[in-house]
């Protein structure tokens, strides 16, 4: 299992997985709840990748609720869940930072020019 | 394909279920031997649903009776036309077997006249394309990348079939979106290797 940091479709794809943990969602409920930004075939090589991760995990029926294929089923791990606990947090505190450094960068510049 | 392996025409099938009228041992010995062939071609895939669920059902005991009606409520139905309806009777869903006549009697030679002997019963798209990129592909880029879209695309052709929508928009898509989605597979890689 490969291990990296979610890009930012990977997220929001946990973010919409986090709404239905224990159900979980079809690929064409995400792409359509991504407001058709992310396409059709592009959403399971996203989810590939994130079940490479081990941040969801799929189920497929064996029988199909209708005649063709059976749908597979997306649900986010506790992995996934521990992740974009971590990421939300991380997105909530960088912003104040990245205001702080550059509060910090303007007063060191005005020290630096009043020298 | 050999004869054997050869689809039932609609025709075919349809009087293989008007036959069926109980269990009497002569009945299920002959749609036993009707449904050897079929079923091994339904053996190879989930597409062919409707019809293994209602041959399974029948063997198992589980279905009572498939037989050829009429549906005379609804006014808008095919027996109004001259044609007949399935009604299958318990635990095969109705909807997946009238979703499956409904696109098989949906032709105008599907149910009468000799032509009918000619008419094989209709398979999702893809159903072709779906073995050959079974074959082509690994079963992890099947089953994580292809096959997800693919049942997609099953589920919005019969929802469509369902509702009476037209499917031939749907069945075009499903094709080109399949064959773009393994096309893109070798490019991808192409592409990570170049950068």
């Amino acid at each position: 299992m490969s291990r990296g940091l979610p890009s930012g479709k990977e997220i929001v794809v946990l973010r919409l997985l986090s709404d239905a943990p224990s159900s979980g969602k079809y690929g064409l409920e995400l792409v359509a709840e991504y407001q058709k930004a992310l396409g059709r075939g592009s959403v399971y090589v996203i989810l590939s990748r994130m079940q490479d991760k081990g941040l969801v995990e799929s189920r497929t029926p064996k029988r199909a609720d209708h005649p063709g294929l059976p749908r597979p089923r997306y649900r986010i791990t506790a992995l996934g869940q521990k992740t974009l606990q971590a990421v939300e947090a991380a997105q909530s505190v960088l912003p104040r930072l990245a205001f702080r450094q550059a509060v910090q960068g303007i007063i060191a510049d005005w020290v630096q020019v009043a020298r | 394909m050999s004869d054997k392996l050869r689809p039932p025409t609609a025709e075919g099938f349809m009087q293989a279920l008007a036959q069926i009228k109980g269990r009497p041992p002569a009945v299920e010995r002959a749609l036993q031997h009707y449904f050897d062939g079929a079923l091994q071609v339904l053996a190879q895939s989930d597409t062919r649903l409707p019809l293994r669920a209602a041959a399974a059902g029948f063997a198992a005991g589980r279905v009572d009776a498939v037989g050829v009606g009429s549906a005379t409520d609804a006014p808008d139905s095919l027996h109004a036309q001259g044609q007949v309806e399935p009604v299958v009777i318990h635990t095969v869903p109705d909807i997946v077997v009238q979703q499956w006549f409904a696109h098989t009697i949906s032709s105008d030679t599907a149910t009468t006249g000799p032509e009918a002997e000619q008419q094989p019963i209709a398979l999702p798209p893809t159903f072709h394309l779906n073995r050959a990129i079974q074959f082509i592909l690994t079963p992890k880029a099947y089953y994580r990348l292809i096959g997800p879209v693919m049942a997609d695309c099953h589920y919005e052709y019969y929802e469509a079939l369902k509702h009476h929508k037209p499917t031939r928009w749907i069945a075009i898509r499903t094709h080109l979106l399949v064959v773009w989605s393994v096309v893109r597979l070798p490019l991808e890689w192409i592409i990570r290797l170049w950068r």
